[in-house]
Protein backbone atom coordinates (compact mmCIF):
# COMPACT_ATOMS: atom_id res chain seq x y z
CA UNK A 1 0.00 0.00 0.00
CA UNK A 2 1.12 3.74 -0.88
CA UNK A 3 0.28 6.75 -1.07
CA UNK A 4 -2.18 8.49 -3.86
CA UNK A 5 -0.66 10.41 -6.04
CA UNK A 6 -0.23 13.85 -6.91
CA UNK A 7 -1.51 13.55 -9.91
CA UNK A 8 -4.17 11.13 -8.95
CA UNK A 9 -5.13 12.98 -5.75
CA UNK A 10 -5.81 16.30 -8.01
CA UNK A 11 -8.27 14.55 -10.82
CA UNK A 12 -10.17 12.90 -7.95
CA UNK A 13 -10.22 15.95 -5.69
CA UNK A 14 -12.04 17.11 -9.13
CA UNK A 15 -14.26 14.59 -9.79
CA UNK A 16 -15.03 14.61 -6.49
CA UNK A 17 -16.32 18.29 -6.18
CA UNK A 18 -18.10 18.04 -9.38
CA UNK A 19 -20.11 14.70 -8.10
CA UNK A 20 -20.98 15.59 -5.07
CA UNK A 21 -21.95 19.89 -4.02
CA UNK A 22 -21.41 21.29 -0.62
CA UNK A 23 -21.01 24.76 0.84
CA UNK A 24 -17.83 25.44 -0.08
CA UNK A 25 -16.33 22.97 -1.97
CA UNK A 26 -12.94 22.96 -2.95
CA UNK A 27 -10.70 20.12 -4.61
CA UNK A 28 -8.09 21.33 -2.48
CA UNK A 29 -9.61 20.73 0.56
CA UNK A 30 -10.42 17.24 -0.61
CA UNK A 31 -6.77 16.61 -2.18
CA UNK A 32 -5.46 17.10 1.99
CA UNK A 33 -8.34 14.83 2.54
CA UNK A 34 -6.95 11.85 -0.04
CA UNK A 35 -3.59 12.75 1.38
CA UNK A 36 -4.42 11.03 4.65
CA UNK A 37 -4.93 8.00 3.22
CA UNK A 38 -3.45 5.01 1.73
CA UNK A 39 -3.56 3.56 -1.79
CA UNK A 40 -5.44 -0.31 -1.99
CA UNK A 41 -5.41 -2.17 -5.28
CA UNK A 42 -8.48 -4.78 -5.34
CA UNK A 43 -9.02 -7.56 -8.12
CA UNK A 44 -11.85 -8.24 -10.03
CA UNK A 45 -14.44 -10.00 -7.56
CA UNK A 46 -12.78 -9.37 -3.79
CA UNK A 47 -14.71 -7.81 -1.10
CA UNK A 48 -13.50 -4.34 -0.04
CA UNK A 49 -15.78 -4.37 3.11
CA UNK A 50 -18.57 -6.77 4.18
CA UNK A 51 -21.87 -6.39 5.37
CA UNK A 52 -22.23 -6.99 9.13
CA UNK A 53 -18.30 -6.43 9.89
CA UNK A 54 -17.88 -3.32 12.01
CA UNK A 55 -16.80 -0.60 9.96
CA UNK A 56 -12.76 0.47 10.85
CA UNK A 57 -12.01 1.93 7.30
CA UNK A 58 -13.58 4.12 4.50
CA UNK A 59 -12.86 4.30 0.99
CA UNK A 60 -12.48 7.14 -1.86
CA UNK A 61 -13.07 4.95 -5.15
CA UNK A 62 -10.25 6.54 -7.77
CA UNK A 63 -10.28 3.95 -10.71
CA UNK A 64 -13.12 1.29 -11.29
CA UNK A 65 -16.84 0.04 -10.71
CA UNK A 66 -17.61 -1.64 -7.21
CA UNK A 67 -21.32 -3.41 -6.93
CA UNK A 68 -22.96 -2.87 -3.60
CA UNK A 69 -25.33 -5.56 -2.43
CA UNK A 70 -27.05 -6.74 0.74
CA UNK A 71 -28.15 -10.04 1.79
CA UNK A 72 -31.63 -10.78 1.74
CA UNK A 73 -34.11 -13.23 3.66
CA UNK A 74 -32.24 -16.64 1.96
CA UNK A 75 -28.81 -14.71 2.99
CA UNK A 76 -28.50 -14.48 -0.84
CA UNK A 77 -26.17 -11.16 -2.10
CA UNK A 78 -28.59 -8.50 -4.25
CA UNK A 79 -27.30 -6.20 -5.89
CA UNK A 80 -28.49 -2.65 -4.66
CA UNK A 81 -26.25 -0.45 -6.78
CA UNK A 82 -23.59 -0.43 -9.23
CA UNK A 83 -21.02 2.80 -8.37
CA UNK A 84 -18.35 4.23 -10.22
CA UNK A 85 -15.68 6.58 -9.52
CA UNK A 86 -15.57 9.02 -7.73
CA UNK A 87 -17.37 8.28 -4.95
CA UNK A 88 -17.48 7.65 -1.34
CA UNK A 89 -18.08 4.60 0.59
CA UNK A 90 -18.45 2.55 3.36
CA UNK A 91 -18.43 5.10 5.69
CA UNK A 92 -22.29 4.82 7.38
CA UNK A 93 -20.62 2.63 9.75
CA UNK A 94 -18.27 4.70 10.46
CA UNK A 95 -19.97 7.52 11.33
CA UNK A 96 -22.28 6.12 13.35
CA UNK A 97 -20.41 2.99 14.88
CA UNK A 98 -22.20 0.37 13.81
CA UNK A 99 -21.97 -2.87 11.53
CA UNK A 100 -21.54 -2.46 7.79
CA UNK A 101 -24.82 -2.74 6.20
CA UNK A 102 -23.74 -3.30 2.72
CA UNK A 103 -21.27 -5.52 1.18
CA UNK A 104 -18.84 -3.73 -1.30
CA UNK A 105 -17.19 -5.57 -4.44
CA UNK A 106 -14.77 -4.91 -7.12
CA UNK A 107 -16.37 -5.23 -10.27
CA UNK A 108 -13.35 -5.42 -12.27
CA UNK A 109 -10.31 -4.45 -10.89
CA UNK A 110 -9.99 -1.01 -8.51
CA UNK A 111 -7.86 1.07 -6.77
CA UNK A 112 -9.35 2.68 -2.92
CA UNK A 113 -7.80 5.29 -1.08
CA UNK A 114 -8.64 3.85 2.51
CA UNK A 115 -9.01 6.15 5.74
CA UNK A 116 -9.09 4.97 9.06
CA UNK A 117 -11.80 5.03 11.45
CA UNK A 118 -9.50 7.26 14.21
CA UNK A 119 -8.80 9.96 11.44
CA UNK A 120 -12.37 10.26 9.99
CA UNK A 121 -13.30 10.63 14.15
CA UNK A 122 -10.69 13.10 14.62
CA UNK A 123 -11.28 14.95 11.06
CA UNK A 124 -14.34 15.34 11.71
CA UNK A 125 -14.18 17.78 15.26
CA UNK A 126 -11.48 19.65 12.89
CA UNK A 127 -12.19 23.52 11.68
CA UNK A 128 -8.84 22.43 9.60
CA UNK A 129 -10.05 23.06 5.55
CA UNK A 130 -9.44 19.19 5.15
CA UNK A 131 -12.13 18.72 8.33
CA UNK A 132 -14.39 21.01 6.69
CA UNK A 133 -14.87 19.42 3.30
CA UNK A 134 -14.72 15.98 4.85
CA UNK A 135 -17.75 16.75 7.04
CA UNK A 136 -19.43 18.28 4.11
CA UNK A 137 -18.45 15.86 1.37
CA UNK A 138 -20.11 13.10 4.26
CA UNK A 139 -22.86 14.94 4.81
CA UNK A 140 -23.52 15.35 0.91
CA UNK A 141 -23.09 11.70 -0.17
CA UNK A 142 -25.33 10.83 2.77
CA UNK A 143 -28.32 12.84 1.30
CA UNK A 144 -27.52 11.03 -2.42
CA UNK A 145 -27.61 7.51 -1.00
CA UNK A 146 -30.83 8.52 1.36
CA UNK A 147 -32.44 10.03 -1.91
CA UNK A 148 -31.48 6.80 -3.51
CA UNK A 149 -32.68 4.62 -1.15
CA UNK A 150 -35.72 6.14 -0.90
CA UNK A 151 -36.06 5.70 -4.36
CA UNK A 152 -35.64 1.28 -4.22
CA UNK A 153 -38.36 1.61 -1.74
CA UNK A 154 -40.47 3.90 -4.09
CA UNK A 155 -39.57 1.07 -6.70
CA UNK A 156 -40.21 -2.22 -4.77
CA UNK A 157 -43.46 -0.46 -3.72
CA UNK A 158 -44.63 0.24 -6.63
CA UNK A 159 -43.71 -2.01 -8.96
CA UNK A 160 -44.59 -4.74 -6.49
CA UNK A 161 -47.70 -2.97 -5.48
CA UNK A 162 -49.05 -2.91 -8.90
CA UNK A 163 -49.05 -6.75 -9.47
CA UNK A 164 -50.40 -7.87 -6.50
CA UNK A 165 -52.46 -5.27 -5.11
CA UNK A 166 -54.57 -3.99 -8.29
CA UNK A 167 -55.57 -7.75 -8.87
CA UNK A 168 -57.00 -8.04 -5.43
CA UNK A 169 -58.98 -5.30 -5.50
CA UNK A 170 -61.32 -4.95 -8.30
CA UNK A 171 -63.01 -2.02 -6.57
CA UNK A 172 -60.58 0.79 -5.07
CA UNK A 173 -62.36 2.06 -1.61
CA UNK A 174 -63.00 6.08 -1.72
CA UNK A 175 -60.29 8.05 -1.27
CA UNK A 176 -59.35 8.68 2.49
CA UNK A 177 -56.11 11.18 3.71
CA UNK A 178 -54.10 10.16 6.26
CA UNK A 179 -54.10 12.47 9.09
CA UNK A 180 -53.14 12.93 12.28
CA UNK A 181 -55.42 15.73 13.21
CA UNK A 182 -58.64 15.12 12.43
CA UNK A 183 -60.96 13.04 14.74
CA UNK A 184 -60.92 10.48 12.20
CA UNK A 185 -59.37 7.78 14.28
CA UNK A 186 -56.65 5.91 12.12
CA UNK A 187 -53.86 3.83 13.35
CA UNK A 188 -51.74 6.83 12.22
CA UNK A 189 -48.62 5.39 14.05
CA UNK A 190 -48.73 2.27 11.78
CA UNK A 191 -49.11 4.81 8.35
CA UNK A 192 -46.21 7.08 9.90
CA UNK A 193 -43.79 4.14 10.37
CA UNK A 194 -44.65 3.11 7.15
CA UNK A 195 -44.32 6.34 5.19
CA UNK A 196 -41.11 7.06 7.44
CA UNK A 197 -39.30 4.80 4.76
CA UNK A 198 -40.46 6.89 2.08
CA UNK A 199 -39.34 10.05 3.64
CA UNK A 200 -35.95 8.78 5.47
CA UNK A 201 -37.25 7.55 8.78
CA UNK A 202 -38.73 10.68 10.29
CA UNK A 203 -41.25 8.28 12.34
CA UNK A 204 -38.44 6.73 13.92
CA UNK A 205 -36.79 9.81 14.59
CA UNK A 206 -39.76 10.89 15.95
CA UNK A 207 -39.48 8.23 18.56
CA UNK A 208 -35.57 8.57 19.30
CA UNK A 209 -36.42 12.06 19.87
CA UNK A 210 -39.19 11.97 22.24
CA UNK A 211 -36.72 9.42 24.13
CA UNK A 212 -34.06 11.89 23.90
CA UNK A 213 -35.80 14.72 24.86
CA UNK A 214 -36.83 13.80 28.24
CA UNK A 215 -32.92 13.02 29.37
CA UNK A 216 -31.54 16.22 27.97
CA UNK A 217 -31.19 20.24 29.19
CA UNK A 218 -32.18 22.46 26.67
CA UNK A 219 -29.59 24.99 27.20
CA UNK A 220 -30.66 27.72 25.11
CA UNK A 221 -28.35 30.72 25.00
CA UNK A 222 -29.55 33.63 26.70
CA UNK A 223 -28.88 36.45 24.31
CA UNK A 224 -30.57 34.22 21.65
CA UNK A 225 -34.01 34.20 24.03
CA UNK A 226 -33.98 37.73 24.36
CA UNK A 227 -33.22 38.14 20.56
CA UNK A 228 -36.62 35.67 20.58
CA UNK A 229 -38.93 37.97 22.94
CA UNK A 230 -37.40 40.98 21.45
CA UNK A 231 -38.97 39.66 18.26
CA UNK A 232 -42.44 37.93 19.96
CA UNK A 233 -43.02 41.87 21.36
CA UNK A 234 -42.61 43.45 17.99
CA UNK B 1 -29.98 22.05 23.61
CA UNK B 2 -28.11 18.88 23.59
CA UNK B 3 -26.50 19.17 20.42
CA UNK B 4 -24.44 21.56 21.36
CA UNK B 5 -23.20 20.30 24.57
CA UNK B 6 -19.54 21.55 24.75
CA UNK B 7 -19.83 24.36 22.67
CA UNK B 8 -19.15 27.40 24.52
CA UNK B 9 -21.27 30.76 24.58
CA UNK B 10 -19.22 32.47 23.12
CA UNK B 11 -19.82 30.28 19.47
CA UNK B 12 -23.24 30.24 20.27
CA UNK B 13 -23.32 33.86 20.43
CA UNK B 14 -21.70 34.06 17.59
CA UNK B 15 -23.85 31.69 15.90
CA UNK B 16 -26.91 33.83 16.84
CA UNK B 17 -25.15 36.85 15.76
CA UNK B 18 -24.78 35.33 12.36
CA UNK B 19 -28.35 33.76 12.08
CA UNK B 20 -30.68 34.89 14.73
CA UNK B 21 -33.81 32.53 15.53
CA UNK B 22 -36.87 33.23 13.70
CA UNK B 23 -39.91 32.75 14.95
CA UNK B 24 -43.30 30.95 13.68
CA UNK B 25 -46.74 31.32 14.67
CA UNK B 26 -49.03 28.10 14.34
CA UNK B 27 -50.35 27.17 10.84
CA UNK B 28 -47.51 29.29 9.26
CA UNK B 29 -45.72 27.20 6.10
CA UNK B 30 -42.75 27.62 6.54
CA UNK B 31 -41.85 25.19 2.93
CA UNK B 32 -43.87 24.45 0.07
CA UNK B 33 -43.62 21.26 -1.94
CA UNK B 34 -41.51 22.35 -5.24
CA UNK B 35 -40.20 25.61 -4.63
CA UNK B 36 -37.15 26.06 -4.74
CA UNK B 37 -35.01 25.26 -1.72
CA UNK B 38 -31.79 27.44 0.10
CA UNK B 39 -32.03 27.07 3.64
CA UNK B 40 -32.24 23.94 6.03
CA UNK B 41 -34.09 24.85 9.51
CA UNK B 42 -32.95 23.31 12.77
CA UNK B 43 -35.73 23.55 15.31
CA UNK B 44 -35.08 25.20 18.73
CA UNK B 45 -38.74 25.54 20.05
CA UNK B 46 -42.04 24.05 19.81
CA UNK B 47 -43.21 21.48 16.91
CA UNK B 48 -43.42 21.49 12.94
CA UNK B 49 -45.36 18.81 10.48
CA UNK B 50 -44.30 17.91 7.55
CA UNK B 51 -46.90 17.23 4.71
CA UNK B 52 -46.68 15.81 1.06
CA UNK B 53 -49.34 16.22 -1.83
CA UNK B 54 -50.42 13.10 -3.65
CA UNK B 55 -52.66 13.12 -6.05
CA UNK B 56 -53.92 16.98 -5.31
CA UNK B 57 -54.73 15.38 -1.60
CA UNK B 58 -52.31 16.52 1.43
CA UNK B 59 -51.18 14.12 3.49
CA UNK B 60 -49.67 14.59 6.86
CA UNK B 61 -46.59 12.41 7.04
CA UNK B 62 -44.05 13.20 10.01
CA UNK B 63 -43.45 15.93 12.77
CA UNK B 64 -40.20 17.60 13.03
CA UNK B 65 -39.47 18.01 17.01
CA UNK B 66 -37.09 20.04 18.87
CA UNK B 67 -33.26 19.25 17.70
CA UNK B 68 -34.07 17.83 14.10
CA UNK B 69 -33.03 19.77 11.28
CA UNK B 70 -35.59 19.57 8.15
CA UNK B 71 -34.35 20.98 4.90
CA UNK B 72 -30.96 19.82 4.76
CA UNK B 73 -30.63 18.75 1.08
CA UNK B 74 -30.91 22.38 0.21
CA UNK B 75 -27.48 23.16 1.52
CA UNK B 76 -25.96 19.87 0.20
CA UNK B 77 -27.50 19.41 -3.40
CA UNK B 78 -26.59 21.17 -6.77
CA UNK B 79 -30.26 22.55 -7.10
CA UNK B 80 -33.26 20.56 -5.85
CA UNK B 81 -37.16 21.88 -4.59
CA UNK B 82 -39.06 21.07 -1.76
CA UNK B 83 -39.96 17.68 -1.61
CA UNK B 84 -42.61 18.44 1.17
CA UNK B 85 -44.30 21.40 2.71
CA UNK B 86 -43.86 22.15 6.28
CA UNK B 87 -45.95 23.80 8.69
CA UNK B 88 -45.67 24.73 12.24
CA UNK B 89 -47.90 23.41 14.44
CA UNK B 90 -47.12 25.40 17.49
CA UNK B 91 -45.46 28.08 17.78
CA UNK B 92 -41.84 26.92 16.35
CA UNK B 93 -38.64 29.00 16.86
CA UNK B 94 -35.83 27.85 14.25
CA UNK B 95 -32.72 28.48 12.98
CA UNK B 96 -32.14 29.39 9.30
CA UNK B 97 -29.27 26.96 8.09
CA UNK B 98 -27.93 28.99 4.96
CA UNK B 99 -25.12 28.01 2.45
CA UNK B 100 -23.86 31.45 3.60
CA UNK B 101 -24.18 30.52 7.74
CA UNK B 102 -22.11 27.43 6.48
CA UNK B 103 -19.56 29.55 4.70
CA UNK B 104 -18.84 32.47 7.11
CA UNK B 105 -19.05 30.10 10.50
CA UNK B 106 -17.29 27.90 9.46
CA UNK B 107 -14.86 27.82 11.90
CA UNK B 108 -17.73 28.11 14.26
CA UNK B 109 -18.05 25.10 16.60
CA UNK B 110 -21.59 25.51 17.14
CA UNK B 111 -21.92 25.31 13.51
CA UNK B 112 -19.38 22.21 13.25
CA UNK B 113 -21.81 20.73 16.28
CA UNK B 114 -24.77 21.17 13.84
CA UNK B 115 -22.72 19.60 11.00
CA UNK B 116 -21.92 16.51 13.05
CA UNK B 117 -25.64 16.17 14.13
CA UNK B 118 -26.44 16.31 10.43
CA UNK B 119 -24.16 13.80 10.27
CA UNK B 120 -25.63 11.16 12.41
CA UNK B 121 -28.93 12.04 11.64
CA UNK B 122 -28.37 11.37 8.06
CA UNK B 123 -26.58 8.12 8.36
CA UNK B 124 -29.42 6.55 11.10
CA UNK B 125 -32.36 7.88 8.52
CA UNK B 126 -30.46 6.02 5.70
CA UNK B 127 -29.65 2.88 7.99
CA UNK B 128 -33.30 2.99 9.06
CA UNK B 129 -34.25 3.05 4.76
CA UNK B 130 -32.26 -0.02 4.33
CA UNK B 131 -33.29 -2.21 7.44
CA UNK B 132 -37.37 -0.61 5.49
CA UNK B 133 -35.85 -2.58 2.24
CA UNK B 134 -35.07 -5.52 3.95
CA UNK B 135 -38.86 -5.80 5.81
CA UNK B 136 -40.13 -5.05 2.34
CA UNK B 137 -37.98 -8.01 0.68
CA UNK B 138 -38.80 -10.33 3.55
CA UNK B 139 -42.51 -8.99 3.24
CA UNK B 140 -42.65 -9.15 -0.60
CA UNK B 141 -40.72 -12.89 -0.63
CA UNK B 142 -37.45 -12.94 -2.61
CA UNK B 143 -39.41 -15.12 -5.25
CA UNK B 144 -41.40 -12.28 -6.09
CA UNK B 145 -44.40 -14.32 -6.32
CA UNK B 146 -47.75 -12.45 -5.55
CA UNK B 147 -48.63 -12.91 -1.92
CA UNK B 148 -52.19 -14.41 -1.03
CA UNK B 149 -53.43 -11.80 1.43
CA UNK B 150 -53.02 -8.25 0.99
CA UNK B 151 -52.06 -7.46 4.54
CA UNK B 152 -48.61 -5.98 3.65
CA UNK B 153 -45.98 -3.36 3.61
CA UNK B 154 -45.83 -2.79 0.62
CA UNK B 155 -49.51 -2.87 0.13
CA UNK B 156 -50.21 -0.47 3.08
CA UNK B 157 -47.70 2.11 1.61
CA UNK B 158 -49.62 1.68 -2.36
CA UNK B 159 -52.99 2.19 -0.10
CA UNK B 160 -51.78 5.18 2.16
CA UNK B 161 -50.44 6.84 -1.55
CA UNK B 162 -53.79 6.05 -3.25
CA UNK B 163 -55.83 7.35 -1.01
CA UNK B 164 -57.29 4.12 0.07
CA UNK B 165 -57.23 1.29 2.63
Amino acid sequence: MSQISTTDSDELAKRIVTQHYFPGASSVAIERVLSKGVLRSVPNGEEICSEGDPGNEFFFLLRGHISVMRRDITGTNRVLSNTTSPAVFGHMAVIDGSKRSATCVANGPVEVVVLQRSQLDRMITEDSVAGIALRRLLIASLCDQLSSANGFVRKIVFDHGNSTAESQQPTKPPARPVSRRGAEPTNTTEDLQTVSAMLGGWANDLADLEKVQGEVTLVMDEDMKRTNQAKKKR
Amino acid sequence: MYLFKGVSKEALRALSSLAPPVSFKPGVTLFNQGDPSDVALLLLEGKLGVEIAIAGQHREVGTINVGEIVGETALFAREGKRSATVRALQTSTCLIISKDLLIEGNKNSAVIAIERHLLSTLARRVRRTNQEINKLWKELGVTEKPRPTGSGWAKKLKQIFQGSR
